[in-house]
C-alpha cells in the first residue's frame, strides 16, 4: 500500500493525525473543504472509490462491429473497450501483462488483437494472452503453461441505456444491485423507446483545475442556479419570473440512495403551462402533445412496451432531470431550452463522467445522446442544443467551471481549506401518495438532502 | 452514426469540396486581403470586441469544432468525429455573445484575456468569385484573472471568406481542428 493515509486493519487516518471520518461532522452536516485539496486524500480516493466502482466507458453504439475498441479511464487507469466477435464487450486494462507497457496507442480503431509496441506479446479481444515472438526459444513452453495467467487485466461489465459500465473489482456487487432503486428511473428517462439511445460520436474530452468531487457533488445542487447560473435568467431560458423558485426548477422531488446516487425531477406541472389539455388528459396524452427529451410524438406510443404505467407517470409529470451515479457518472436530460437568437427550443441529453487526474485538476467527458429512430431533424436540433448549452463550450456549463475551479483556489490555502461546505438545509423523507419511485424521496424546495446523501456514502467508503 | 466528416468537406452537406480551386500566391492583391481580414478578426477577439467580431460574420455561417480522437497513421480514419465541441450559426453565435457582452456570465466576467497569433494563411479560389477558401494556424493563449498560468490552445482553421461587392470581407463558414483531443482549458467561452 503505497499511500500514507491507508492502515492495515485501521481506519484510515491521515498523516497530521486526522482520522478521515473526522473530515466528516454528520450532525452538522458539514465536511472539511481540506477533501478537495490533499494528496494522501487523492490517493484513497484512488484506490477505495476509483478501483472498486462501477464507472462508465463508453457506449455500446462508439464500437458497433467486432474488433472495434476505443481506448478510455477508469480513475487513473487506462482501459480498452472492445467488441468481441461474439458481440460481446470486454473492458481491459491497457498494459501489457509482460513488462506493463501500455498497449494500445490510439484513442479508437479497429483490432483483430492487440500486440504490444515493445516486445509484441499477442492478446485476444478478449484479453486472452496469445502468442508472443520468438515463443519457443524464449520460453520454451513456460508461456504455453502459464497462458492463462498471462491474459490483460479485466474488468466486469454492466449496461444502461447501452452504456457501457465497469469495474475493476470483480467481488464488487452487481450492477444491477449497483443501481437499485434508481434502475426504475433510469429506465424511465433513458429505456422508454424499442430501439433506445445511441451517440452523436466519442465523447467531448476537456480539462477542468478542480478536484473532481466539486462536480459529482453538485449534482444534486438545485439552489445554485439562481445565483450562478443568473446570465440564463437574464437571457430568458430560465427563472422567467426571478423570485418564483418554480421556474428556476427549484420545485420538484429530489431522490437520493445510501449508495450514494442522487437525482433531481422538476415538475413539468409547475414548469409548463398545459395550455390546450384538459386537466384530465392522461400522461400519454400529455407525453404526446409535449413528448420528453429527445423523442418524437409518434415515438410515444413505444413506450408502454417499455415502461410501466407508473413510470410514464414519472416522466410526464415529473420527469428526472439529472440523474447521478455514485461516483462520477451523471446523464442529463432537459426538456426544452434554448441556445439561439431565433428563440427555438430544443433537448439537451448528455451522459458525463469525470476523470480524476490529480487532487487540483480532473477531465470531463460529455457524450451527447440521440434516440436511433428520432428524425433526422430531431437528432439535429437534439445534437445542436445540447453543444450550445452542455459540454465544454455549453453556456451554462460555462459558469459551472467557475464555481468548480473558484472553490479549488480557495482551498490551496490552508486557512482556506479549514472551511466547511455546509449542506444543513433538510426537507427529510417527503414521498407525495402519487410518486411510485424508490429510494429516499425529498419533495417540495430543493434542499440539500441528496447532496447529503452524495457525501455520507463517500464518507463511508474512505473511512471504514 | 452520422458518417464521418472528411478534411476536405464543410459547412452543410452537399457543400462543395474545399481547398480544390486556385491556390493564390501570397503576392496576389486578394490573398493579402485575405490575410488582413484574419489579423484584424484576430486583433478584434483579442480586444473582446464581440459586437465588432460579429460585424465580420456572414448571417449564414456555419461555425464548428469537431471531437477529434488520435488515429494510427495507416487506420484510414478521420482524425475528425461527428461529436462538435462548437456547432454553432449566426443566431446562436449572437446568443453567445448576449450573453457575455449583456448579462451576469461568469464564464466572462472578468473577461478572459486572449492573444491569437494567426500563421500559415494559405488561400484558395472558392466556389464562386467572390468566395475563397482559407487554411490558417491558430495559436490561441489564454490567461485568466490573475493565474500566472495560460491555457494555449493550437488549431487548424478551414475558413470561407466571402467578398462583398463594396469590398468587405465576412467569414462565410469555419471549421476548427484543434491538436489537443483533450482540450486543455476549462471552457470554451473563447472563439477561436
Amino acid at each position: 500500500m503505497s499511500t500514507g493515509a491507508e492502515e492495515s486493519g485501521a481506519m484510515p487516518r491521515l498523516k497530521d493525525g486526522t482520522l478521515v471520518r473526522d473530515l466528516f461532522d454528520h450532525g452538522k452536516r458539514q465536511v472539511q473543504l481540506r477533501v478537495h485539496h490533499d494528496a494522501e486524500i487523492f490517493d484513497l480516493e484512488m484506490e477505495r472509490i476509483f478501483a472498486k466502482s462501477w464507472l462508465p466507458v463508453a457506449h455500446e453504439s462508439e464500437i458497433p462491429n467486432p474488433g472495434d475498441f476505443v481506448r478510455r479511464y477508469m480513475g487513473q487507469d487506462s482501459c480498452l473497450v472492445v467488441r468481441g466477435d461474439d458481440g460481446g464487450i470486454s473492458v481491459l486494462l491497457n498494459a501489457c501483462s509482460h513488462r506493463g507497457m501500455a498497449l494500445c496507442r490510439e484513442e479508437k480503431g479497429k483490432a483483430a488483437n492487440f500486440k504490444c509496441p515493445y516486445h509484441g506479446w499477442a492478446f485476444s479481444k478478449e484479453g486472452r494472452f496469445m502468442a508472443a515472438p520468438f515463443e519457443k526459444q524464449m520460453y520454451g513452453d513456460q508461456l504455453r503453461r502459464d497462458a492463462d495467467d498471462l491474459g490483460l487485466v479485466t474488468a466486469k461489465t454492466g449496461m444502461l441505456a447501452g452504456m457501457v459500465f465497469a469495474n475493476w473489482d470483480h467481488e464488487a456487487e452487481s450492477f444491477q444491485d449497483y443501481l437499485g432503486d434508481f434502475a426504475w428511473y433510469l429506465q424511465a428517462a433513458l429505456e422508454r423507446t424499442n430501439r433506445g439511445l445511441e451517440v452523436v460520436g466519442p465523447p467531448q474530452r476537456h480539462i477542468m483545475r478542480a478536484n473532481w468531487k466539486l462536480l459529482a457533488e453538485q449534482l444534486a445542487d438545485g439552489y445554485h442556479a439562481r445565483a450562478l447560473h443568473q446570465s440564463a435568467g437574464d437571457m430568458g431560458t430560465l427563472g422567467h419570473n426571478p423570485n418564483d423558485p418554480a421556474s428556476w426548477g427549484l420545485i420538484g422531488i429530489n431522490v437520493s440512495t445510501p449508495g450514494g446516487h442522487t437525482l433531481r425531477c422538476i415538475d413539468m406541472r409547475l414548469a409548463y403551462n398545459f395550455e390546450g389539455l384538459s386537466a384530465e388528459a392522461t400522461a400519454k396524452e400529455r407525453l404526446t402533445a409535449i413528448p420528453p427529451p429527445g423523442a418524437n410524438p409518434a415515438m410515444v406510443g413505444e413506450f408502454g412496451q417499455n415502461l410501466s404505467d407508473d413510470q410514464i407517470a414519472l416522466i410526464a409529470d415529473t420527469p428526472p432531470l439529472v440523474m447521478g451515479l455514485f461516483p462520477g457518472t451523471d446523464f442529463f436530460t432537459l426538456m426544452s431550452v434554448s441556445g439561439s437568437e431565433d428563440g427555438s427550443h430544443g433537448p439537451v441529453m448528455v451522459a458525463r463522467t469525470w476523470i480524476p487526474r490529480a487532487p487540483d485538476l480532473f477531465e470531463m467527458l460529455t457524450w451527447i445522446l440521440v434516440e436511433k429512430d428520432a428524425s433526422e431533424e430531431l437528432r439535429e436540433k437534439t445534437k445542436r442544443t445540447t453543444v450550445r448549452n452542455f459540454g465544454i463550450s455549453g453556456y451554462i456549463e460555462q459558469d459551472d467551471a467557475e464555481a468548480w475551479q473558484g472553490i479549488q483556489k480557495v482551498v490551496q490555502g490552508p486557512i482556506g481549506r479549514k472551511l466547511t461546505g455546509k449542506y444543513q438545509a433538510q426537507i427529510g423523507i417527503v414521498k407525495p401518495d402519487d410518486f411510485h419511485g424508490g429510494g429516499d424521496v425529498h419533495a417540495g424546495f430543493s434542499r440539500d438532502d441528496a447532496q447529503w446523501a452524495w457525501w455520507k456514502r463517500y464518507a463511508e467508503v474512505m473511512s471504514n | 452514426m452520422t458518417e464521418i466528416l472528411k478534411h476536405d468537406q464543410m459547412g452543410e452537406a452537399g457543400a462543395p469540396v474545399f481547398g480544390k480551386g486556385r491556390r493564390l500566391r501570397a503576392t496576389e492583391p486578394r490573398y493579402m486581403e485575405v490575410l488582413d481580414f484574419l489579423w484584424e478578426e484576430a486583433a478584434i477577439l483579442d480586444r473582446d470586441d464581440l459586437i465588432g467580431w460579429k460585424a465580420m460574420l456572414d448571417e449564414a455561417i456555419v461555425y464548428r469544432m469537431p471531437v477529434c480522437v488520435t488515429r494510427k497513421r495507416h487506420s484510414g480514419e478521420s482524425f475528425e468525429t461527428p461529436t462538435m465541441h462548437f456547432d454553432e450559426d449566426y443566431l446562436s453565435i449572437a446568443f453567445r455573445i448576449r450573453r457575455f457582452v449583456e448579462t451576469q456570465a461568469w464564464a466572462a466576467d472578468p473577461p478572459t484575456r486572449t492573444r491569437r497569433f494567426v500563421t500559415g494563411v494559405r488561400v484558395w479560389a472558392g466556389e464562386t468569385s467572390d468566395v475563397f477558401d482559407v487554411t490558417s494556424s491558430l495559436l490561441l493563449v489564454r490567461s485568466t484573472d490573475d493565474d500566472y498560468r495560460t491555457d494555449i490552445l493550437t488549431a487548424e482553421r478551414f475558413d470561407r471568406v466571402r467578398f462583398l461587392p463594396d469590398g468587405r470581407l465576412l467569414l462565410r463558414d469555419r471549421k476548427i481542428v484543434a491538436d489537443q483531443t483533450t482540450i486543455g482549458t476549462h471552457n470554451l467561452a473563447v472563439f477561436l
